[in-house]
């Protein structure tokens, strides 16, 4: 068996990957179709402002955030960014590239998150240093985005910690 | 078990412990390596961005306007009247887009003449900001909207300290700007206290009357660009840039009343 899986693999000269948890599949697949209804949602409400629902407190103000100089990069809307990426990751989580132990892909899902992770801190600091305000519906689309970057670690910190 | 199979099995057993430590070792470069990077790049990213909004700011700070200027009033259309008591004519109107470059040529070369003529209670100036790029192309659209709907947001008192701001501040065209802080913050920097006035901003709240008041320009008026200024409704054209004609038309608009 152990020869057979030398001879697959040896196609790309990659080691197999060791048996994932049962659970890693729903919930990479549950967080990032979460990310992804979240992503839509506010990117039809960067082009239609009355579409977007949410309460309005003193430190609650989606309008605030998602009209705010931050919404957009370098012009790009980053609900459209933000799609993007949760569209890439549903590629990079399909039972096919979990399945192939290539770097790319491996190295591909860690260094995303580690991306969606950095701008989850740099939208996070504008919305708390900068416009004192915070989105709900973004602040969901971060929650999903550090736990994604928690799933992957670990699922990487766990291959890398098999001897067999 | 023979010598030699012992031996084999006391081999096998330290080459696993060897390769759990290896792989221990493995773990615990991957999370230094990882966490260490996001850790410092995120540090980077927090202080960049505070340092770009604080340099931001310093640039863009509106000062209250303190020159010649007659009471001010808002009507229920949303038009501003800056008007000696009791001055009723002639009446000069001005048609303006916050996002229009010629409106801002405009008040950069003439603005001080218009509060001159309403200090002195020479005409009565009617302020109608509006909505003129409607069709145009993001973000010339949207500056031009969040900048008419946030000017209708300020007091009376504190119009033209805020009016002359946005022409002060007006993006260049085709680039983002208006920010909705900015906008905010401005109305702040020149004395707005109204407790409602942020939201009034933030949520647009003024949008449906830039949308009365667009229509009024375009329709009713039959206004096509801006800045259009209107003396006694007669459309003027040289007098925009020439504040000597402005003052001559309107005081031959006066003597002939």
């Amino acid at each position: 068996m152990v020869r057979q899986a030398e001879v697959r693999d040896g196609e790309n000269g990659y080691a197999p990957a060791p048996a994932r948890p049962r659970w890693f599949l729903p919930a990479g697949w549950v967080l990032t179709l979460i990310g992804l209804a979240l992503s839509v949602y506010l990117t039809v409400a960067h082009y239609q402002e009355g579409a977007l629902v949410c309460t309005t407190t003193s430190t609650v103000d989606c309008h605030s955030v998602t009209t705010s100089k931050y919404s957009e990069l370098a012009g790009i809307p980053l609900p459209l960014l933000g799609l993007a990426f949760f569209a890439g990751f549903a590629v990079l989580i399909t039972p096919a590239a979990l399945r192939s132990a290539h770097p790319v892909l491996r190295w591909g899902r860690l260094a995303s998150v580690c991306v969606g992770l950095l701008f989850v801190v740099y939208l996070v600091t504008a919305e708390l240093a900068i416009l004192h305000k915070l989105c709900l519906w973004c602040t969901g689309v971060h929650a999903v985005t550090v736990l994604l970057f928690v799933l992957v670690l670990s699922d990487e910190f766990r291959r890398i910690g098999s001897v067999d | 078990m023979s010598k030699a199979a012992r031996e084999r099995t006391a081999r096998e057993r330290l080459a696993e412990e060897r390769r759990r430590q290896a792989a221990r070792a493995k773990q615990r470069r991957l999370l230094t390596v990882v966490l260490g990077a996001v850790a410092v790049v995120a540090l980077i990213v927090v202080v960049t961005v505070i340092v770009l909004d604080q340099r931001g700011q310093r640039d863009q700070t509106a000062t209250p306007y303190r020159g010649p200027q007659a009471p001010l009033t808002r009507q229920s259309d949303g038009s501003i009247v800056m008007a000696k008591p009791g001055v009723n004519a002639p009446v000069l109107e001005v048609f303006e887009d916050f996002q229009c470059p010629a409106c801002k040529a405009f008040e950069e070369n003439t603005g001080k003449t218009v509060k001159q003529l309403a200090a002195e209670g020479r005409a009565k100036v009617v302020y109608r900001p509006f909505h003129l790029f409607g069709e145009q192309r993001d973000p010339i659209r949207s500056n031009s909207l969040r900048s008419a709907a946030a000017a209708l947001c300020v007091p009376a008192p504190q119009w033209l300290s805020y009016h002359d701001a946005l022409f002060q501040f007006q993006p260049r065209e085709g680039s983002e700007g208006f920010a909705t802080e900015d906008l905010v913050a401005w109305g702040k920097d020149v004395g707005v206290t109204d407790p409602n006035f942020e939201k009034c901003v933030t949520d647009q709240q003024k949008k449906p009357q830039v949308d009365a008041m667009t229509t009024y320009a375009l329709q009713t008026r039959g206004v096509s660009g801006t800045p259009t200024v209107f003396l006694d409704g007669r459309k003027l054209e040289n007098e925009l840039q020439d504040p000597a004609a402005l003052q001559k038309a309107v005081a031959d608009a006066k003597g002939s009343q």
